[in-house]
């Protein structure tokens, strides 16, 4: 379980106080295995700024982020690694996340050779996810400019399963998305959840979107989070 | 009247992997002040069809047919000649506004840009219609607008700044490749009223390039379904909404949220090695082995045009 509590965050636009922005005012929810809660907001409220904080990648100006019971922000480095690995982020741009120059296989090798996996089981784990994701191995030898936005969504999704993570950050996932796609997408996301139990912060801006795919919804406006809706429909 | 003619359009661009066929074959009227959407995937070569009708591909594209605007072919017209048209009578409202603004020209100077170009206007004057334009387009204080830079604006903001300067000379085609993507629901509700009654109030024909289907019922008229660098349907937008022919389109209107996020299985083809027979063929639940040899023609059921077996009658 991911709580969150009493986050505040403040940006410092200038030299004066009065520029100074209060994006996130006393914050606070809490991260089910194998639910979703979806964040919803209108664009530049501060949405994307509440999910990198959750995964610790923008400390707040005040109020903590507990894992598992231990605040993220005062962990050793070892628990460090465990937190970063076990909770990911899937962002808005599929192709903006993979490296171009690398192929598809190589991009996947990197995080593998990060956990320390060795050589000769990683073929196998790469197979077993790309099934999963529902691509074929003959994308591995491709570049990310060779596959359309879906499939690069869908490699993103493979790479951050390789790490056997037990939450995922969804920023957007589906709004660079075309229709049909983001339709195939949805499916896989509520898929995975129930096969493996994943617990999602879901962020968008679309009601739709977000009524399908969350237990609960929250929505963020001036700083405040209003959780609107519990458990919507026991799915 | 038709304002534009595109009949048999090939565009292949060469490339040192294979030749690629980004549209085939395709045939669409654009008539007087009315609205044609454009709708299909990513990658199916809608945005290759406006800037053909541009004239603004890269060198590799092979191009064959005919366009014609106003009676005359644009693919014979020489580099100056489209240079006279293009912001004058066609104008283009590109996808990405972040990208498609100079970061290091003013607003005021890059929405100001057609007036000194097409009609010689000073400084001066190219400024004060930019000011009236971003006025038109609802930002509150134009004055200061016109100062700025295009990072100081939101997404929606840079869009509407490109809606004025395309709109600037009353183009007789106004062409938007894919105005809302990137933009939340409450943008779109802000821009595509806009588009529609710019079109209505300076009488020019909009074509819309989208792949939002819920867009394209706003506003348009008519729908053309592009797949695979074919047209496989075109119809009046009341009546596609409710009953589409084509599977393919039936497929798209079954992702959509209010039907229940329904995908068409598999992936769209690869434009470089293509299938014989029908394109779709492989996604579809309907293919019999005629559509897995060959090419569907074009049926007439109703007024509606589709490219599939299923309604040969004949």
């Amino acid at each position: 379980m991911i709580e969150v509590e009493k986050i505040t965050k403040v940006f410092h636009n200038g030299w004066s106080r009065k520029q100074n922005q209060l994006v996130l005012d006393d914050v606070s929810f809490s991260l089910l295995p194998g639910k979703t809660f979806g964040l919803m907001g209108r664009s530049g409220i501060g949405k994307t700024t509440l999910g990198r904080v959750v995964a610790g990648l923008v400390k707040p100006s005040s109020g903590e982020v507990y894992f598992h019971g231990k605040n993220i922000f005062d962990m050793n480095r070892q628990e460090w690694l465990i937190f970063r690995r076990k909770v990911q982020m899937l962002f808005q741009d599929p192709q903006g996340s993979l490296n171009p120059k690398k192929r598809i296989e190589n991009s996947l090798h990197d995080v593998l050779n990060l956990i320390k996996i060795p050589f000769n089981r990683r073929r196998e784990m790469i197979d077993d996810v790309f099934q999963v994701v529902g691509l074929s191995a003959d994308f591995l030898t491709r570049y990310p400019s060779q596959l359309s936005g879906g499939q690069n969504q869908r490699v993103a999704l493979a790479r951050i399963l390789l790490l056997k993570p037990e939450y995922i950050i969804l920023d957007e996932p589906t709004s660079a998305l075309d229709i049909s796609v983001q339709a195939q997408i949805l499916n896989l996301l509520r898929e995975l959840q129930q096969t493996h139990g994943l617990g999602y912060l879901f962020i968008t801006h679309d009601l739709e979107v977000i009524r399908y795919m969350s237990h609960t919804i929250g929505v963020l406006g001036n700083g405040t989070l209003n959780i609107v809706k519990e458990d919507i429909h026991a799915r | 009247m038709s304002l534009l003619t595109i009949e048999g359009l090939e565009v292949t661009f060469e490339n040192l992997t294979g030749n690629v066929r980004a549209v085939q074959n395709i045939s669409l009227q654009i008539h007087d002040q009315e609205t044609m959407a454009l709708i299909g995937e990513t990658g199916c070569g809608k945005s290759v069809v406006a800037q053909a009708i541009l004239q603004l591909l890269p060198g590799n594209a092979r191009l064959s047919g005919t366009i014609l605007f106003n009676n005359r072919n644009l693919l014979q017209l020489n580099e100056r000649e489209m240079a006279s048209l293009r912001g004058k009578e066609i104008a283009i409202i590109f996808q990405n506004p972040s990208l498609a603004l100079n970061p290091v020209y003013t607003i005021g100077w890059q929405v100001g840009e057609p007036f000194r170009i097409h009609q010689n206007f000073d400084r001066k004057r190219s400024l004060q219609e930019a000011r009236s334009l971003l006025a038109q387009m609802k930002f509150e204080k134009p004055h200061s607008a016109v100062k700025m830079y295009p990072f100081e604006f939101s997404g929606g903001m840079n869009q509407r700044v490109l809606i004025a300067s395309a709109l600037a000379l009353h183009p007789l085609l106004l062409i938007a490749d894919e105005p809302t993507r990137g933009l939340d629901r409450e943008l779109i509700d802000e821009i595509i009223p806009l588009l529609d009654l710019s079109r209505k109030k300076y009488a020019s024909s909009l074509f819309l390039i989208t792949h939002d289907l819920t867009v394209a019922r706003e506003i348009s008229d008519r729908i053309s379904v592009m797949y695979s660098g074919e047209i496989i349907e075109q119809a009046s937008a009341s009546v596609f909404f409710h009953k589409p022919l084509h599977p393919y389109s039936q497929g798209l209107l079954g992702s959509l949220p209010e039907n229940g996020f329904h995908p068409i299985p598999g992936h769209s083809p690869s434009m470089i090695d293509f299938i014989a027979g029908c394109q779709f063929h492989p996604r579809c639940s309907w293919a019999n082995d005629r559509c897995r040899r060959e090419k569907p023609g074009e049926y007439l059921i109703d007024g509606q045009r589709v490219r599939c077996f299923r309604y040969d009658r004949g």
